[in-house]
């Protein structure tokens, strides 16, 4: 089969976004065993400091017939989403090593590891789930997975009761002690999506750039491997990385990745971070959809806000900081409140659903081949508690996720499950993330 | 908690411990842990799971000499045994600790060294204006570092990822590009784009000849200057106006505006516009925004609903001075450069040691092939730039990971991290080379020469900056209605204000108490308006004299007192802990698990006044063991309000400014202060964060066990930063490497 540049396409349509992705233009390797056709994605949105779980699920499985307040926005989609109850992290809890439960419930999201909380501030926790995915989904793609939020990481050593910021501030994990980079703003995502870093260039510039990388990238690899032997095994560590991050240039450069993506047209860059927030939600999201419709990654995550940001939401009538009120206190002015953000929070997300749906791919909408996880390591903000995590799953109909309905797990089942049985229905085998103990029956 | 600490790999040996010491433990250790300490921490339901029952009877039984550490601290502070228990005789007391803290040291304890450090966003910025002459703005490309401990130089959270090394990539590209000019290419260029060609972002579009920009927004040509040096910026413009001002625009580099105009011209006579700055040499962006687009659907005539701004061309023209190099192409500028002579110094500086042949011989290679040497000189500097030699600190272990002396090159190039943030300098280079360096003299006559050269600087806005958490100041948004007074330019006086006084003790070699007690503040008019005086004028900080003490000292700095607060109030619980684990090095343990954060407005009663609801939450023992301690250095400074400004009243009602530190009394911040430089730990605390700052770890408790010996053998002699620094680098620990190595 001879392969299809894609941007081949992106270049003769008069719209260059939503192509439609034929068979040829994928590469041998994205095809995963029982999914002929185009790729699935992956992703999951992460809002902090806890929902209200009485206004967004019911307790009852069976079919989602009348939608709970917060869900509302959904509308017609709610037939493509299942809510999920009694989902727990038990290495969120606090087992021996103290408070600090808005650290572990963003660390413990997607890796399902007890984070380490050591007094010399190392890092340690696990590989997380989306890097899991994108160890297969990512091969081909220009960028294997995405780390998105709308809060850069806190400058300082200590985020929440002896933890480090890093904890508070990541949900993808590249290894146990590297979080991904994470990125906020809208104009630089677009450049290391788009414009490999850097934008307001010409593609002969970036062309040429690119081309003078491949023996930049020759000699420091010659360089790394000549120091591999004086090192010894904890400091070959960081050397590994060095040379992952070769690697994956390598692979690139080989794939003639770089430089590829001018069909995606300046007009599309954005001009920095929005300073209303509700905008910089959405332009975020939009590059997200941009990246899946033009299959520039498969993999993403999204921190809606750092887990215990304390940002207000001024937008939508709350100028109460966030963390502040989900210490509730059962007071029901801030409940209300709660609800209002939830509820923002369903509604940005719905807009970025409808545009994956109406996007076609195929026979199929781009969302029936994304699988959307939506929720928070935090149950009620109030009490710090991580079991019947509040829990949305959406999309994914040609990957065999139904939706329409309620899934009540036996208490305690740990969220992994949950990872675990979104991965396999991208496509990826798992035996096992964190603390899973099998696919969660989806 | 204390289970964490029990997962350092610290390597203890027990065995190591001297008769004497054992001796003593009968004698006096035994003794004291069972008339203070076994009633609660004893058996299954030991208090915070610390059973010292075992331990009592024999010191081998401890595990962890870390846990010693932290017994001695705990005792040291006072804060055990708790307040409602007898307290020992001081006597007994000291002679306890100072056995936990002798015994903790001797078996073993050392740390081995951090992974591999990586340089940091800022020290990548100062070696590459220092070794190349190139002002590279780090932080438009590279992410912030994350933090381990109080540091970001700390190996353990210097992560390296597939993204982060795509950064460097460019950064190496940029730099490169800076460093080496090509000798033709320093003529002036003139480069204009029609409107059409232009670059298009949102809210523009071509529109015949010209690019229109409809909504508020910009468009730009890059370009690839020759080198840094003075550019004009011109643009032909012409507005469709509307409303009742005239189009306004800015000519922008890189997205930063350089100068405001107001278009006022038609299409029946464009007016051309421009500026000129100085600029960096690399690719750069030049362009021009609009700035007040109006639409108004409803208005009369028609022409004057929509207001827009045309451009018809864009241009840039220079340089216009005269040709400079960047300072190590200039080295070379006379004569044909040799390329491989240039790559000798050039890897030299950037890698820190002398490359090897076949290191020399590669990059040389690589240079040859390009059309100019200085083309040639581009790619191989990129290439050093992107090395794992040049972003990691390399130390390799001897074998079996045993305890090495440091080359002198590995010396010299801790020793310019640690005081400039930065690469060896010449003179550190040729010390290294004779091997003059692991000669303790040959160190020791650097520091001082060091600590006088302008780059030690770093030490204030690196060290400084993260030891006193400045960097937090960026975030902290306080409510608008009740502190109208702060504005963006307040904290950054106040950031410069804090970091001048760090700077003025350690360029003035004074007493490292000065931090606390200056008897002169830095001020503009800004901050002195919110310190309540009104002689002084001016955007720029100057030092003025101060009669008492609430003011020029840490406690009485708007930085400080800020960050300590919380938007709507002061914090005493967060100035406390400032006090306590900043400047005392006196860690607080976080809330036990069950009880929440002490939220301070939600007391119970009707008390009034802030430390009133303090102190009814206190009256809960489980609370009162820490916040006894924690609360009252907080109280003194209520005295400043949640942005520093005095007050004798919160609420209405007088302040009650009195407590206790340890056991030493104070009323009001000026007492405090005076009990703070007073006190041993924070010279103890300075010097151990200055350590951990230079090791790039977490301290052992046998680095800070020969740092307390070096500071009790200065008796009462009033210490400065340089001494503290002297000290620090003659540590065990700052000169050799200690390997990876397995448990005996």
């Amino acid at each position: 089969m001879k392969l299809l540049p894609r941007r081949a396409l992106l270049r003769s349509g008069s719209c260059a976004l939503a192509l439609p992705l034929l068979d040829a233009m994928l590469p041998g390797m994205s095809r995963v065993p029982g999914h002929a056709g185009p790729p699935a994605r992956l992703l999951w949105v992460y809002v902090p400091n806890g929902m209200r779980v009485d206004k967004l699920a019911p307790s009852a499985a069976g079919p989602l017939k009348e939608l709970p307040a917060t869900l509302k926005p959904l509308g017609a989609l709610a037939a493509q989403a299942t809510l999920l109850r009694g989902l727990a992290q038990d290495r969120g809890r606090a087992n021996g090593d103290g408070p600090g439960d808005h650290a572990r419930a963003c660390a413990n999201y997607l890796t399902g590891v007890q984070p380490l909380k050591a007094p010399d501030g190392r890092l340690g926790v696990g590989v997380s789930a989306d890097q899991l995915a994108a160890r297969t989904l990512g091969v081909s793609t220009r960028r294997a997975s995405l780390a998105l939020g709308c809060e850069p990481t806190v400058p300082g050593g200590q985020c929440d009761s002896g933890y480090p910021c890093a904890y508070s501030s990541n949900l993808s994990w590249i290894s146990p002690t590297v979080p991904a980079l994470k990125e906020y703003d809208p104009r630089a995502v677009f450049d290391h999506l788009f414009r490999e870093g850097r934008g307001e260039e010409t593609p002969e510039q970036r062309a040429a750039r690119w081309k003078a990388r491949a023996s930049v990238v020759d000699l420091v690899r010659a360089q790394a491997r000549r120091l591999e032997g004086k090192l010894s095994s904890a400091d070959r560590a960081r050397l590994d990385e060095y040379q992952g991050g070769l690697a994956s240039l390598e692979r690139r450069i080989q794939l003639a990745l770089g430089g590829e993506a001018d069909a995606v047209p300046d007009e599309l860059r954005p001009k920095g971070i929005p300073t209303d927030a509700r905008e910089h939600v959405d332009l975020l999201f939009d590059l997200l959809a941009l990246a899946f419709e033009t299959d520039c990654t498969r993999v993403a995550t999204f921190l809606v806000g750092n887990e215990g940001s304390n940002r207000s939401y001024a937008a939508i009538g709350v100028p109460e900081g966030h963390h502040d009120l989900s210490h509730h206190g059962k007071e029901l002015d801030k409940l209300d409140k709660l609800a209002r953000i939830d509820h923002y929070h369903v509604e940005r997300l719905t807009r970025f659903l409808e545009r994956l749906d109406r996007a076609r791919e195929g026979d199929a909408s781009l969302l029936d081949r994304t699988l959307v996880c939506f929720g928070s390591g935090l149950e009620d903000g109030n009490r710090h508690n991580h079991e019947d995590l509040p829990t949305l799953v959406v999309g994914g109909r040609a990957l065999g996720h139904g939706g329409g309905r309620v899934l009540v797990s036996e208490r305690e089942t740990p969220l992994c499950n949950l990872h675990v049985a979104l991965l396999e229905k991208a496509g990826v085998a798992c035996d096992r993330i964190g603390d899973s103990s099998q696919a969660l029956p989806l | 908690m204390l289970d964490a600490l029990l997962l350092v790999p610290w390597l203890a040996s027990i065995a190591s411990m001297s008769p004497e010491t054992r001796g003593e433990f009968e004698t006096l250790v035994a003794p004291f842990l069972s008339a203070h300490c076994l009633d609660c921490h004893t058996g299954p339901k030991a208090k915070a799971k610390l059973d010292l029952a075992a331990i009592s009877k024999s010191p081998t039984a401890l595990g962890s000499p870390k846990l010693w550490a932290e017994m001695a601290q705990r005792v040291r502070s006072g804060e055990m045994p708790p307040a409602k228990r007898p307290r020992p005789p001081a006597a007994e007391q000291a002679a306890f600790v100072d056995w936990l803290e002798r015994a903790g040291a001797s078996a073993l304890v050392r740390a081995r060294d951090p992974l591999l450090r990586r340089l940091t966003r800022y020290e990548y910025e100062r070696t590459v204006r220092d070794v190349l002459g190139v002002e590279f703005d780090a932080r438009s490309l590279l992410p912030p570092d994350e933090v381990a401990g109080s540091f970001d130089n700390n190996g353990a959270a210097q992560g390296m990822s597939d993204a982060l090394l795509e950064r460097y990539l460019l950064a190496a590209e940029d730099v490169a590009a800076a460093a080496f000019l090509d000798p033709d290419a320093t003529g002036p260029v003139r480069e204009r784009m029609r409107g059409a060609e232009l670059y298009r972002g949102p809210g523009g579009k071509a529109d015949g000849d010209t690019y229109v920009l409809f909504s508020n927004g910009s468009t730009a040509l890059r370009r690839e200057l020759p080198r840094p040096g003075e550019y004009v910026l011109r643009a032909r413009v012409y507005g469709r106006q509307a409303g009742a001002e005239p189009c306004k625009a800015a000519l922008i580099v890189d997205g930063h505006p350089l100068q405001l105009f107001d278009v006022a011209a038609t299409k029946s006579g464009p007016v051309v516009i421009e500026t000129s700055a100085a600029v960096g040499g690399g690719s750069h962006a030049f362009g021009i925004a609009f700035l007040n687009d109006f639409f108004d659907a409803a208005a009369k005539d028609p022409a004057q609903r929509d207001r827009n701004l045309h451009v018809e061309w864009l241009e840039v023209e220079g340089p216009l001075d005269a040709p400079r190099h960047a300072s190590f192409q200039a080295r070379f500028a006379l004569g044909k450069p040799n390329a491989r002579r240039v790559l000798d110094e050039l890897l030299l500086r950037l890698w820190r040691r002398p490359p090897s042949a076949q290191e020399l011989d590669e990059l040389t290679l690589l240079a040859a092939r390009a059309p100019t040497v200085e083309a040639g000189l581009r790619a191989a500097c990129a290439v050093a730039l992107a090395s794992p030699h040049f972003l990691l600190r390399i130390e390799p272990d001897s074998p079996g990971g045993r305890r090495r002396k440091l080359d002198g090159y590995e010396i010299a190039t801790r020793l310019s991290y640690f005081l400039w943030s930065s690469a060896p300098d010449d003179e550190l280079l040729g010390l290294a080379a004779k091997g003059l360096l692991e000669q303790d003299g040959g160190l020791r006559t650097q520091v001082p020469r060091m600590l006088r050269d302008a780059r030690a600087s770093a030490l204030s806005e690196n060290f400084a900056e993260q030891w006193l958490g400045l960097r937090r100041l960026d975030s902290f948004a306080p409510d608008p209605t009740r502190f109208a007074d702060w504005t963006k330019e307040l904290a950054s006086a106040a950031r410069a204000e804090t970091l001048a006084l760090f700077e003025c003790v350690l360029r003035e070699n004074r007493p490292v108490r000065e931090l606390l007690l200056p008897g002169f503040a830095f001020v503009n008019a800004d901050l002195a308006r919110l310190y309540g005086w009104n002689h002084v004028e001016g955007e720029m900080l100057r030092r003025v004299r101060v009669e008492d003490a609430r003011r020029g000292g840490l406690l009485g700095q708007a930085a400080i007192l800020a960050l300590t607060s919380n938007p709507t109030r002061t914090s005493p619980v967060k100035r406390g802990k400032f006090v306590l684990e900043a400047l005392l090095g006196a860690p607080t343990p976080p809330p036990p698990p069950g009880v929440g954060d002490l939220d301070e407005d939600d007391a119970p009663g009707k008390a009034r006044g802030l430390r009133e609801k303090l102190e009814l939450h206190r009256k809960d023992a489980a609370c009162a063991t820490c916040h006894d301690r924690l609360d009252p250095p907080g109280f003194a400074l209520e005295r400043y309000d949640a942005i520093g400004a005095w007050r004798e009243r919160e609420n209405g009602l007088p302040i009650d400014a009195a407590g206790e530190l340890g056991s030493r009394r104070f009323d009001g911040p000026e007492e405090l202060a005076r009990l703070i430089a007073d006190d041993p730990g924070f010279v103890r605390n300075l010097a151990e964060k200055l350590a951990g700052y230079a090791l790039g770890r977490a301290l052992a408790p046998a680095d800070a066990a020969e740092l307390r010996a070096w500071l009790d053998a200065q008796g009462r002699r009033e210490l400065r930063l340089s001494d503290l620094i002297e000290a620090v680098v003659s540590m065990d620990a700052f000169r050799h490497r200690i390997g990876e190595q397995k448990a005996p």
